[in-house]
């Protein structure tokens, strides 16, 4: 251990909270050395940031649906001129502020969002007083077109991600009201969204190795693996639990699914070590055990309700306390490797 | 840079949604005037808080079977009878339209052919108004556009909110 640490040199050793927690257990340094360099890690001030960010989201936030309200309560009582120029008004005010401010600083982003979702208001709007109706995936098109340009530009996840969510909306309502699919081909929806979504995750963890900072923020990857997972688990456990139905749609998704879910382990197992990530993607595959072992008890012990409570019960503490062992034991390697 | 580019685009979109509502406006006021009798769908009390499920009577009864099965949309030709009300003639075929027809947009699924808008928004409290409406009325233009304008009661007559 000793001659091992020689090896190093005081650059590749972290300066963390646990570093100095040991020094300071050791007697190696006073409590006031302790205070100062912790405050030095990590200032005081470090939570009114934080703090400053999310009022600041949460205002953008309420005052948008404050917009969305006032026009839903004094529907008939404005004219259709005032409706649709007000809101335009308010786009362009976000538009100038964005610009005033430059899209380098958080303000700016966040008015370029703004008006990103006052371009979906004004859609809204436009259908209802002209009665478009129905075929909302328009509505959706559009607003996802509109808005791909501001996005691309605006170097902001929160963008990027409002964008996914419109996209992911527009995929699903014109699956269902303009491509028609028969039921052999309903699935495939799955398979689109995988794609969108995985897609999405790819790019974002290239740019994020490539030094792209904004791309960098841990939440990100989190959501999209959270998304992407989720699409890739419905029509595993449709298949698995009404394989009688399993059309060919739904086995396409399902076999990608599948691949989705072994490349998600290789990548957050070895290529970029991620604890969130690869927790996320091993809960996924224990839902997908769970649900075959389910399938397999409830075929074998057809209507003995007493004995398939049972396994059940004790196929998922098996089934989800060695999937915990697994992770800890990964957690505890990645923690001897960071502080050996 | 990237400000300059957002503001780019920008004005394609201020263009682009002016351009909707002027298009819009364009059938609003030149368009022709027709109605289309609205039956009840079930359930009737499908009022969900603003707008209210349109089914129209037109699309009752139609020869579905004379068009090809995997046809997923068209147009049908419809004509006014004396009430001003529209009858369905044929479904469309690209042929020259006789004076005084007009094309209705439509899509189908299975047997089910649906006509859009199949929905009608109004301000939440106002579906006392609408209830007993009867007849859609839309306006058609010449190049195969029609916009709903409002609903109109038995005898005809455009129904207003006081």
């Amino acid at each position: 251990m000793d001659t091992k640490q020689q090896s190093y040199t005081l650059e590749q050793i972290p300066a963390n909270r646990r570093l100095i927690e040991v020094l300071y257990a050791n007697g190696k340094i006073t409590s006031e050395a302790k205070k100062y360099a912790l405050n030095l890690l990590y200032p005081h001030k470090q939570w009114g940031l934080w703090v400053s960010r999310l009022m600041l989201i949460i205002g953008t936030t309420l005052m948008l649906s404050g917009i969305i309200y006032f026009f839903a309560f004094n529907w008939s009582k404005i004219t259709p001129v005032i409706k649709l120029s007000s809101i335009q008004i308010a786009i362009f005010a976000c538009l100038i502020a964005a610009y005033l401010y430059s899209l380098q600083r958080l303000s700016g982003q966040v008015l370029l969002l703004c008006a990103s979702v006052l371009v979906g208001v004004f859609m809204a709007v436009f259908g209802q007083i002209y009665q478009t109706g129905a075929d909302a995936y328009q509505l959706f098109m559009m607003w996802s077109l509109f808005t791909l340009g501001w996005t691309i530009i605006s170097n902001f996840s929160a963008q990027w991600i409002f964008w996914l969510v419109i996209t992911n909306t527009f995929l699903v309502l014109w699956w269902d009201q303009a491509a028609l699919p028969s039921r052999e081909m309903k699935s495939m929806i799955f398979t689109y969204m995988m794609l969108v979504n995985g897609i999405a995750l790819a790019l974002r963890e290239y740019f994020a190795l490539k030094g792209y900072e904004w791309l960098q923020e841990q939440w990100t990857r989190v959501l999209l693996i959270f998304a992407s997972l989720l699409i890739m688990l419905i029509p595993i456990i449709m298949i698995i639990s009404e394989p009688s139905r399993g059309t060919e749609s739904r086995l396409i998704s399902s076999l990608l699914g599948l691949a989705g879910h072994i490349a998600a382990y290789i990548v957050y197992r070895h290529k970029l070590l991620d604890m969130w990530a690869l927790a996320t993607t091993i809960l996924s595959a224990c839902i997908i055990l769970e649900v075959a072992a389910f399938k397999v008890i409830i075929e074998v012990f057809d209507n003995e309700e007493l004995v398939i409570f049972f396994l059940t019960g004790v196929m998922t503490l098996a089934i989800f306390t060695s999937a915990i062992i697994y992770l800890r034991k990964i957690a505890t390697h990645i923690e001897v490797a960071d502080h050996v | 840079m990237r400000t300059k580019i957002m503001l780019i685009f920008s004005v394609f979109i201020f263009a682009a949604l002016n351009y909707g509502i002027y298009e819009k406006e364009q059938i609003k006021a030149n368009g022709e005037v027709l109605l289309l009798k609205l039956v009840p769908r079930d359930p009737r009390s499908l009022m969900q808080g603003d707008y209210m499920q349109l089914a129209y009577a037109i699309t009752r009864n139609l020869p579905v079977k004379t068009i090809d099965s995997q046809q997923k949309r068209g147009y049908m030709v419809i004509r006014s009878d004396e009430n001003n009300v529209a009858e369905f003639v044929r479904f469309y075929q690209d042929e020259k339209l006789a004076a005084g027809e007009k094309l209705l947009h439509f899509h189908k699924q299975y047997s089910s052919v649906r006509i859009v808008p199949d929905s009608f928004f109004f301000q939440e409290g106002h579906a006392k108004y609408y209830q007993n409406a009867k007849y859609g009325i839309f306006k058609f233009d010449d190049s195969k556009n029609h916009l709903l304008v409002g609903l109109a009661d038995e005898n005809r007559r455009a129904i207003v909110v006081p």
